[in-house]
């Protein structure tokens, strides 16, 4: 025990974190196994301090670098995944609304006498002439007991929906609408506030009402 | 850059390297492969699987940069992970079988020292003298957790409060492994004719 703890107080003491080094180095000077073992010491450490250090491949840096690389391009990838998803769906979102009014103007083009007058109108006109219209306290000229107004058309492979009769529209399917149009005084927002069917039916009312007036 | 980039500290060059500056990390790379390979090499004992060791080390710095706070000296961050990975191989190796806790009198007598591709390395052979093999043969026989303070000591010379941080134990804890160590690999050494003052 008393070896043990002698070699651990010389140990300390060669490091120089010895708590009473006054006390070690008399011991050291008077106890010749503490000194034996400080020398012991010495010549370790002296020959671990001089063990040669290795010759590092000389392509270590290389390949560690290209390591980083990569790693970097692991990190980079996962980015390209955050904007892809948003980027998809913003290319979607064009591709839709393309789509929709290259529909809207074909739709416009081969319908009716009425659609046909109605293209010819500015959205923002009419937008505003219903918004007047409204606000001089008109009445609205369309009338129906029946919410059923649009009927499924399956031409193709999609199902469209028209107007089955105008004269059954409903007045609350109008009323929403209407309400809309005086909030927002926007011809846009109401087309987008439309259930899908609605778009088309809607846009030959609004015509129609318009041209009337 | 306008400073000469050798003299740049440690933190600076990470904090640069941390911005991007690839410049600031190759410079790292540089001023510490050789300690590193140098630590992983006397843990592992090959010196092959000590560059591996050391590759991953370098990678896992690069990786962990942007939590970096300069707290303590960065060789305690680095040799941190460094020693964690030693220990991680030398824990593997002896999955497989590859090595083993030496016993002086029983290993080394039956010749079954562990000193993985050594001697199939013409170029470490060329390296080592008698006493510097003497030395690996030691150091390898030794508990990887007396290995790693000795090494840190004697040839990183780092001090306790330092050793304590990469082990990630107490001043204490390395003030007694640290001194059986010693006492340790001088009885090793001495058996085998290499430790004479």
């Amino acid at each position: 025990m008393r070896k043990k703890r002698l070699r651990r107080l010389v140990s300390e003491y060669y490091d120089g974190k010895s708590r009473h080094p006054e006390r070690v180095r008399e011991l050291i000077q008077t106890d010749p196994e503490a000194a034996a073992y400080f020398q012991e010491l010495q010549a370790l450490s002296s020959q671990l301090r001089s063990l040669p250090s290795p010759s590092v491949s000389p392509d270590f840096s290389v390949r560690v670098m290209q390591n980083v690389a990569q790693l970097d391009m692991e990190r980079v990838r996962p980015r390209w995944q955050w904007v892809g998803l948003p980027a998809a769906a913003a290319a979607l979102l064009v591709i839709a609304t393309v789509l929709f009014f290259e529909v809207y103007k074909q739709d416009t083009r081969s319908g009716s006498n009425t659609q046909s007058q109605f293209t010819a109108i500015d959205p923002d006109v009419l937008s505003e002439v219903i918004v007047t219209r409204i606000a001089q306290g008109e009445e609205l000229p369309w009338q129906g007991e029946a919410f059923d107004m649009f009927e499924p058309n399956t031409s193709g492979s999609e199902v469209e929906y028209e107007i089955a009769d105008a004269s059954i529209y409903s007045p609350e399917v109008f009323g929403r609408m209407l309400a809309t149009l005086e909030e927002e005084s926007d011809f846009y927002t109401v087309i987008d506030s439309l259930e899908n069917g609605e778009v088309g039916a809607m846009r030959d009312l609004l015509a129609e009402y318009v041209l009337e007036g | 850059m306008s400073q000469d980039i050798a003299e740049i500290p440690d933190w600076d060059l990470v904090e640069r390297a941390k911005n991007g500056e690839m410049r600031a990390f190759e410079e790292l790379l540089r001023r510490y492969q050789t300690p590193v390979v140098h630590f992983c090499q006397r843990m592992i004992g090959s010196l092959q699987d000590a560059e591996d060791v050391a590759q991953e080390c370098f990678v896992r710095l690069y990786r962990v940069l942007p939590q970096l706070k300069p707290k303590a000296k960065f060789t305690t961050v680095l040799f941190g992970i460094a020693r964690n990975l030693t220990l991680n191989a030398i824990r593997d190796a002896e999955r497989r079988g590859r090595s083993k806790t030496f016993s002086l009198a029983g290993d080394l007598e039956k010749g079954e020292w562990y000193l993985p591709d050594e001697r199939q390395d013409p170029r470490r052979t060329a390296e080592m003298g008698e006493l510097d093999e003497k030395i690996q043969r030691s150091l390898l026989a030794l508990a990887p957790e007396h290995r790693e303070v000795i090494l840190l000591r004697e040839v990183e010379q780092m001090d306790y409060e330092e050793i304590a941080r990469v082990t990630g134990t107490l001043v204490g804890t390395v003030k007694s492994r640290l001194s059986r160590a010693r006492e340790q690999l001088r009885l090793r050494l001495m058996e085998l004719g290499g430790n004479e003052p």
